[in-house]
């Protein structure tokens, strides 16, 4: 469980400012769902609590501990974090069980095997582990994006529209499969969509960010 | 492309129904030769694997760059067009005081010849490890870095994805060094290619020649299949503006340390023939005088490869969309029109000795355009490459705007397709100019008497030493080819930022 500061954050990308001043505290476990419109700059914030992109102005803590600052940044793996991204993007050279597994080498094989073989199951996806990405449909290919954010159980938890395109029955399973991850890992969550309803089946803490003009 | 290597197939099956079957024994190499084939094997894949390895530690390094600079790790390119012998003479000032120490103990002249190739088709060996490690796209390195080290997704990820395409680079660059015994036959060392030469030379057989290089050509052939489908993949990759890291890598300090080797290397891959031609031209007698003694060589050689240059690009065109496509005939086609790039290159001009010396055909066989033929013949090839490259970054639905839109076929060319493919169509122009200004293995067979190229006058020179004639004709092309380059570049930015401006309106 990670608590999140992020103070004074400002990020422009291109010509566009995405964050400005930007300031926000999370708690530990807890589950924030982020909403907006399209280039809201909802991705970006993601981006820069994961540390793949460095602010421009301001700082980011996780857990009272510096992160990111614009002339320094902790790396990305040493956050201990998932991460789903809004594209499923899966490694095409490895299967689905080393899609999952890549993320948790730091436990033992069978542990890996374990986890992998049971998310795969909550998920639907038990027939597909020797698959390659290029073999999967998109639906299952961001369930499997999904499981690979999981397996680590990562202290905290980043979610970038997770659900879009599945069908409804598939978003239905996908979130029960989520719900009851947190329930017993109890991470910290940042969950952005642009759905409500989806939003309210995660979480009633929820922040809007508005779109911004260029730079 | 294909009419020297058809020819002399025709010319094989008719000696052979005459009844030298006896010359058979000559496609199967043993003894001396075997031996020949073998050296000639370990010197290509020697230098090819030194030009990979240094590209991708060179493209690791230039990740560290900031944005601002990032286009200058496209700038070494420009040395590609440096002919070969201009680096076998820079070289050989540095690597003789070690032919003196150490040539009793090592092969020297093997080792000599291995450095020398690789430096001069360093870089290729760069271009190639940046467009192969660059095509793996930043959401997928982003995704890695989530859970493991920088050093780690380089291994796990970025370097298994680039890997067909490393391996086809390398390919490409083991057949160039493969085919050519220019730099070998430098440094005193007998190489496959100049056994074809030396065969042709001494027995005047085209049929002979053409069955002592079957196992070359067998090899040859067999690295293109392989390579083939990966090589078009080199060619479909788009280039990128950014490299697929969202921050700077943080490599592990002995990563970095090889990186730093090979930056010090790829300095020194400009700077060796630089000073050393200088220096050179410096101690010797006019420059003036030596470049106004070769006016005609100039004149003669920048004219073939201007003609060659120009006739490359229709050819070029034409294949440009086959080698887009992608079912199992069409791959075939592909594979039989890359084909002419795994010939060697004395073969390419006995199969157009063969072809053109004939009564009817005297004033097209004593004229200029024999040497241009066999540029185009080796050449053409790597220009449809270029094109298909600058096909792929092209975007298809400007081109089907254009279609709705046009008056007739010909406006949505010339106003929409050329000026978008104009940058390939430079850079392959460039590409076939350079390469044919630095010809050998062909040329050598087919050009017209009394008239020598630069290349020729130099190669010739070459073989009494490294003089202040040959240091100043080379230090000539050396500073055409910078000129050239630094013209290209501007004209690629001012390109880049045109298209750039027209994206964001």
């Amino acid at each position: 469980m990670t608590s999140i500061g992020i103070h004074h954050v400002s990020k422009t990308l291109g010509v566009v400012q995405v964050l400005q001043g930007f300031s926000l505290e999370v708690a530990e476990a807890a589950r924030l769902v982020v909403l907006g419109e399209s280039g809201s700059g909802k991705t970006t914030l993601l981006r820069l609590i994961a540390g793949l992109e460095t602010p421009d102005e301001g700082e980011i803590l996780l857990d009272g501990q510096p992160a990111s600052r614009s002339d320094w940044i902790l790396p990305p793996h040493q956050r201990n974090i998932g991460m789903v991204f809004q594209s499923p993007v899966l490694w095409p050279h490895m299967t689905v069980t080393e899609n999952i597994c890549f993320g948790a080498s730091k436990l033992s094989r069978q542990e890996r095997q374990r986890r992998s073989a049971d998310l795969l199951s909550a998920l639907g996806l038990d027939r597909l582990s020797r698959r390659y990405p290029h073999e999967l449909s998109g639906g299952e290919a961001r369930r499997v994006g999904l499981a690979r954010a999981l397996a680590p159980h990562p202290r905290l938890l980043l979610m970038d529209e997770p659900l879009t395109n599945l069908n409804p029955e598939l978003v239905e399973l996908s979130l029960a499969v989520i719900r009851a991850y947190l329930e017993a890992t109890r991470p910290t969550l940042v969950y952005v969509t642009h759905d409500a309803q989806e939003a309210a089946a995660i979480s009633s803490q929820v922040i809007r960010l508005a779109k911004r003009s260029a730079a | 492309m294909f009419s020297p290597l058809l020819a002399l197939l025709v010319a094989c099956i008719v000696t052979l129904a005459q009844g030298n079957l006896d010359w058979l024994l000559l496609a199967i190499p043993s003894g001396r030769q075997l031996g020949i084939l073998i050296r000639s094997l370990a010197i290509s894949a020697s230098a090819a694997a030194i030009d990979i390895i240094l590209g991708v530690l060179i493209t690791c390094a230039c990740w560290g760059w900031s944005r601002r600079f990032a286009w200058l790790r496209w700038l070494p390119l420009v040395f590609i067009a440096l002919p070969p012998y201009v680096h076998a003479l820079a070289w050989n000032e540095i690597l003789q005081p070690l032919s003196a120490r150490w040539g009793a103990f090592l092969p020297v002249g093997e080792i000599s010849s291995v450095w020398v190739m690789a430096m001069s088709l360093l870089p290729l060996g760069i271009g190639l490890a940046l467009v192969g490690l660059e095509s793996v796209t930043r959401p997928l390195v982003d995704a890695a870095r989530i859970s493991t080290d920088d050093q780690g997704v380089f291994w796990r990820v970025v370097l298994p994805l680039a890997a067909p395409l490393l391996a086809a680079g390398g390919g490409l660059i083991f057949l160039l060094d493969l085919l050519d015994y220019t730099v070998p036959s430098l440094f005193g060392v007998n190489v496959y290619a100049l056994e074809i030469f030396a065969e042709f030379s001494s027995s005047s057989q085209p049929v002979r020649a053409l069955l002592l290089s079957a196992p070359l050509l067998l090899i040859a052939f067999g690295v293109l299949f392989i390579g083939q489908n990966f090589l078009r993949r080199v060619a479909q990759f788009p280039v990128r503006k950014t490299s697929p890291w969202s921050s700077p890598p943080q490599w592990l300090s002995r990563f970095s340390f090889l990186q730093k080797i090979a930056l010090v290397l790829w300095g020194l891959q400009g700077l060796v023939p630089l000073v050393t031609l200088v220096k050179l031209t410096l101690g010797g007698e006019s420059w003036l005088t030596t470049l106004r003694l070769a006016s005609g060589e100039f004149i003669f050689s920048f004219g073939i490869a201007g003609v060659a240059a120009l006739l490359s690009l229709p050819l070029g065109w034409l294949a440009m969309d086959e080698l887009n496509r992608y079912s199992r005939l069409d791959r075939l086609t592909a594979w039989l029109f890359l084909l002419p790039m795994a010939i060697p290159a004395p073969l390419v001009g006995i199969g157009l000795v063969t072809l053109w010396n004939r009564s009817i055909f005297d004033g097209f066989y004593a004229s200029s355009a024999m040497p241009v033929l066999a540029a185009l013949a080796r050449f053409a090839p790597m220009a449809a490459l270029v094109l298909v490259a600058q096909n792929r970054q092209v975007d298809s639905l400007l081109l089907d705007a254009a279609h709705v839109f046009q008056k007739n076929r010909w406006q949505s060319v010339w106003r929409v397709r050329l000026p978008l493919l104009l940058p390939g169509l430079v850079a392959s122009a460039s590409l076939v100019f350079a390469l044919t200004l630095g010809e050998l293995g062909a040329t050598l067979i087919v050009v017209p008497p009394g008239h020598p190229t630069l290349t020729l006058r130099i190669y010739n020179y070459l073989h009494y030493g490294a003089s202040d004639v040959v240091a100043g004709l080379c230090l000539a092309i050396l500073l055409l080819v910078l000129a050239g380059g630094a013209l290209s570049v501007y004209f690629w930015v001012l390109w880049s930022r045109r298209m750039t401006s027209l994206e964001l309106e």
